[in-house]
């Protein structure tokens, strides 16, 4: 089956179709049906993640996959327990705030948790990000090898790192880029009111200019994209 | 999905030029990426005039110089850039620090907001039979002037895009070497 992409006057089939489908009908999910994501899936998606590059291939990524429903059960008060305390700061993270929803990890079918070792990262000038850049690459592998296989992803970064760490027992010197959460999307529950559509992320260069009008229609196009048929695309064989 | 394990980081490129449309394609990629809150912070800036990419080369450069102070290997030269005078094209990401998470350990959301991105333009190129990388060795500020970012912004790489030169073989570890079960170190079972 095809699936619908944005309307564009310069989609091209030059692109090996897995990649590309995968990437623009990818969307955040963050409730899941209780079904475990079977076991020859988990491998692929670990696979996927374990290819990511690196800054020099500088070997700094390292997955904790939680499985343990009672580190699941301290997952998720910790979770809370990291809102809670930026409401101190944020209202809108209080449990009645625009962002007071808390990820329920003892209903996530696959958690795994994505570290980074700073001491990895190949030194030289301005090169504080590049573990945290070698982790967010495993983690969109992680993303996209979800989607290719029918299932979905919630990215968590919202943590009290050190308790995190402590929890998972990573190494003082380390970094956890965040807890990914992985299944099968519960579609019976999802809002597409909410999502919110693509800014115009590029700055004056003189193609975008020449693009506007398939820029324009890209627009129109997402606008009158009804629930249902969303949800048809999100469940197309890939 | 092979495309995850064929990627490499593409330093060396032919001169063939870039099509537009592939330009458009691979920006595209990088914007339907995720990003915490889909606050969306990173902001994309395609060089392709000659000037502007010469004047980058000079700065890859200069930031090499800086680098051999600390470490003898930069004394080379700029060893992990590419030419980028000779590049078709490449494309700075830039993040807006006020569009990460305003959460604790939110500090780096937007920068990890430009990580996500990379990786889906990196596979977009892939998938078009180009190659691209992305560059973090720079002297910060002085690439914020060349591309007009504003001040407080965070410059997260500079991706140049080009038809690859070499297709060097990909090492990596074994999924069990870098996957831990529950605790950080103990065994996975699949």
């Amino acid at each position: 089956m095809k699936a619908r992409l944005p309307s564009s006057p310069f989609i091209s089939l030059a692109a090996t179709p897995d990649v590309r489908q995968a990437i623009l009908t990818r969307r955040t999910f963050r409730t899941f049906e209780r079904r475990p994501v079977p076991a020859d899936l988990r491998t692929r998606v670990l696979d996927a993640a374990s290819w990511a590059p690196s800054a020099e291939d500088a070997d700094c990524v390292r997955f904790v996959v939680i499985d343990d429903p009672v580190l699941k059960k301290r997952l998720f008060a910790l979770t809370r327990e990291s809102k809670d305390i930026s409401n101190h700061w944020e209202a809108l993270f209080r449990s009645s705030g625009l962002r007071g929803y808390v990820q329920d990890w003892t209903h996530t079918p696959l958690c795994i948790a994505v570290c980074v070792d700073p001491a990895a990262r190949p030194r030289h000038i301005h090169d504080n990000w590049s573990h945290r850049l070698a982790g967010a690459a495993a983690s969109q592998n992680l993303a996209l090898a979800a989607r290719y296989h029918g299932l979905a992803m919630v990215m968590y970064t919202h943590f009290s790192q050190e308790k995190l760490k402590q929890l998972l027992d990573v190494p003082f010197e380390w970094e956890v880029d965040g807890v990914m959460g992985i299944g099968f999307a519960d579609l019976g529950r999802i809002n597409l009111a909410s999502s919110r559509p693509r800014s115009s992320a590029w700055r004056s260069a003189s193609w975008c200019r020449a693009n506007a009008t398939a820029i324009r229609r890209r627009r129109s196009s997402r606008k009158s994209a009804s629930r249902r048929s969303a949800a048809r695309r999100w469940r197309c064989p890939t | 999905m092979t495309a995850m394990g064929e990627l490499v980081e593409t330093t060396r490129f032919t001169d063939a030029p870039v099509p537009s449309e592939h330009v458009f394609e691979i920006l595209r990629a990088g914007q339907w990426a995720p990003s915490a809150g889909n606050f969306q912070p990173i902001r994309y800036v395609v060089l392709r005039e000659h000037e502007r990419l010469a004047a980058l080369d000079a700065l890859a450069r200069e930031s090499a110089a800086v680098s051999a102070h600390w470490f003898p290997r930069y004394r080379q030269g700029a060893i992990d850039h590419p030419r980028w005078a000779d590049v078709p094209a490449a494309v700075a990401l830039i993040a807006d620090p006020t569009k990460g998470g305003p959460h604790i350990h939110g500090e780096a959301t937007h920068v990890i907001g430009g990580g996500l991105a990379a990786q889906n333009m990196r596979l977009m190129a892939h998938a078009l039979g180009l190659g691209t990388s992305v560059i973090t060795h720079w002297i910060e500020e002085k690439v914020k002037v060349l591309i007009e970012c504003p001040r407080d912004w965070d410059l997260v790489g500079v991706m140049p895009v080009g038809t690859p030169a070499e297709s060097p073989a990909r090492q990596r570890r074994q999924v069990a070497e870098v996957v831990f079960q529950d605790l950080f170190g103990r065994r996975f079972t699949p």
